[in-house]
């Protein structure tokens, strides 16, 4: 039986941008105080270990699709094939979409996937969030802490 | 005469950003270049005016894959200028989280990166789906990995615990033996693992490499020891800057390091097993003995092995000293700040990573130098591939391709660390 819900920040806090993902974990951590979010993993494995047998997986990163910036994407995967836009979705997209088809091979994905990737601006080490990039962020967190409430 | 170019533009299944440029001209090898161009990280200059109390936090960010390798080296040189010795409980507890970050580092490479090469697949997807069964069990020995890392440095990837002197906060005796039940499943199933990889097919190369690793009177190296090589190099840490040095090619943006008098050399798992195989734990030595490993190994392809070897010995050591654990009625020893240069290096996943600072009065880094250990291995790296494309010049250009790439992939290289990725490039003349 599957049960629980795990989040799953990528992204690097000294890469601009890349940094959306930990920043949404920040954001939901002042909102759910004891909130569990698994943090600062890129490689498929840790990423596969960390959403077996839960019941929903939430993913937020950077994106870099081209859209513009501050675009916030979400994607219900659900039990679903990995999509092939996935790749320009994720600034990870190697090891996160590694990840879905590895666990989707071994039968290791959650119930329900859904990935919030918010458009980044820059991966400037060492710049701040982007204003409109910041902005998604606080809207990405709102939304996850609806559908955790839901959940 | 032909002349040919094979370029590699981006190598998978390493660890950051590279390529690979091999020259050919008839059957002489022109070039061999390992490109390291991820940009330079400056991470030695961000630590410099840090309090020294910030820099495990700090280094740790270096690499997602070997955090505890750059606190753990930080460290002992930092409390080696504040004259401070780690022992007992603290040091134990140091020792465990280090085996997780073997096993999690070495479980990754063996069966995400480095096994798919021996059995003809593009990658661990594609071997996933033929075995499921083997991928399955080394995603559950790289969980226990992290679940040693989660309970001692408060989180799985760079760990916020380490503190010079010892931890914030030292986990309690339960804690630790709640994890034994699936660290004992792990070890088994490092034990099945050794045997696999050991069944694979090899292909017939060796070098007179010589061999580096730190050397421990009783241990198998891990938090410190001596500098010592199969040459008859045995120094102290703190003479690593006598006999090594660092050279700036153009090519890469990571160093190159050589030894002052003979050049190139080898760091990592074949170095350490060829220089301290008798003191690996019992169980690891008779399954090394068992598959017939014996030193010295000089086929890199057969690091794979050597790996597996050294992830039975991280769990079984992880498991004594858990068993053997008492919490240590304070979690440092406490540091006080002086001024001083002091010299660190421990064995991480890769090989030997040393680090040297230099403190102020107010305990203030006004110095810093790291030297990671795919940085040592470069021109190695480079040597075996421009062997392995002579012995194997005949090769159609995809094979010739796929066995240098696989050659990188001997040595697991971070390049993330050493620059502080891989692109393949074949020029035949």
């Amino acid at each position: 039986m599957s049960s629980g819900v795990a989040i799953i920040a990528l992204g690097n806090r000294f890469r601009g941008d890349d940094g959306v993902g930990p920043d949404i974990a920040d954001r939901l951590r002042a909102a759910m105080p004891g909130v569990a979010i698994v943090e600062g993993i890129e490689d498929s494995m840790a990423i596969v270990n960390a959403w077996s047998g839960k019941a929903l997986a939430l993913v937020v990163d950077a994106a870099a699709s081209g859209a513009p910036p501050g675009t916030l994407h979400r994607r219900d995967l659900g039990a679903a094939p990995l999509p092939k836009e996935l790749g320009r979705c994720s600034s990870h997209g190697l090891g996160l979409a590694e990840a879905i088809e590895l666990a989707r091979v071994l039968d290791q994905l959650p119930e329900r996937l859904v990935i919030y990737a918010v458009e980044a601006a820059s991966f400037e080490p060492g710049a701040p969030l982007s204003p409109e990039v910041a902005e998604a962020a606080g809207n990405a967190a709102t939304l996850i802490a609806v559908e955790l409430k839901n959940a | 005469m032909t002349r040919k170019t094979i370029r590699v533009d981006y190598l998978a299944r390493v660890e950051g950003e590279g390529a690979l440029h091999i020259e050919i001209d008839g059957d002489q090898v022109r070039d061999v270049r390992l490109e390291i161009f991820e940009p330079p990280r400056f991470f030695e200059a961000f630590l410099e005016t840090r309090a020294f109390d910030e820099t495990p936090d700090i280094v740790a960010r270096i690499c997602g894959i070997c955090p505890v390798a750059y606190q753990m080296s930080a460290v002992q040189a930092l409390e080696n200028i504040l004259g401070l010795r780690v022992t007992g409980a603290l040091r134990d507890l140091r020792r465990i989280l280090y085996c997780g970050e073997w096993i999690e580092s070495h479980v990754l490479h063996v069966y995400m990166l480095h096994a798919p090469d021996f059995l003809g697949y593009d990658g661990a997807i594609e071997m996933a789906r033929d075995h499921p069964g083997l991928v399955e069990r080394g995603l559950k020995m790289k969980k226990a990995g992290n679940a040693l890392i989660q309970v001692l440095g408060g989180r799985e990837i760079h760990p916020i615990n380490v503190r010079v002197g010892g931890f914030y906060k030292a986990p309690l005796r339960r804690d630790l033996a709640a994890l034994e039940d699936d660290l004992k499943w792990a070890r088994d199933a490092a034990l099945e693992t050794v045997r696999w990889v050991a069944g694979f097919d090899f292909p017939d190369f060796t070098r007179d490499y010589e061999f580096v690793a730190l050397r421990h009177p009783d241990e198998y190296p891990m938090n410190e020891g001596r500098i010592v090589s199969s040459a008859g190099l045995d120094i102290a840490v703190s003479e690593y800057e006598d006999h090594f040095e660092e050279r700036h090619v153009p090519h890469s943006t990571a160093l190159h390091s050589v030894l002052k008098a003979r050049g190139n050399y080898l760091v990592g798992p074949l170095a350490r097993f060829n220089l301290n195989h008798a003191r690996l734990s019992p169980m690891a030595r008779d399954i090394a003995r068992e598959v017939g490993l014996r030193a010295p190994c000089r086929n890199p392809f057969q690091s794979i092995i050597v790996r597996a070897v050294e992830i039975v010995h991280a769990f079984d050591e992880a498991l004594r000293l858990i068993d053997g654990y008492a919490r240590p009625e304070a979690p440092a020893l406490e540091a006080v700040p002086r001024a001083g240069i002091g010299y660190g290096a421990t064995e991480a996943p890769r090989g030997i990573l040393w680090h040297r600072y230099r403190l102020d009065e107010g305990g203030i880094i006004r110095a810093a130098r790291i030297v990671p250990p795919t940085s040592q291995n470069q021109p190695t790296i480079e040597d075996d591939l421009r062997e392995l494309v002579k012995e194997n010049i005949a090769l159609p250009d995809d094979q010739l391709q796929w066995r240098c790439e696989q050659s990188i992939r001997n040595y697991d290289p971070c390049i993330s660390c050493a620059t502080h990725f891989l692109k393949l490039d074949v020029t035949r003349a």
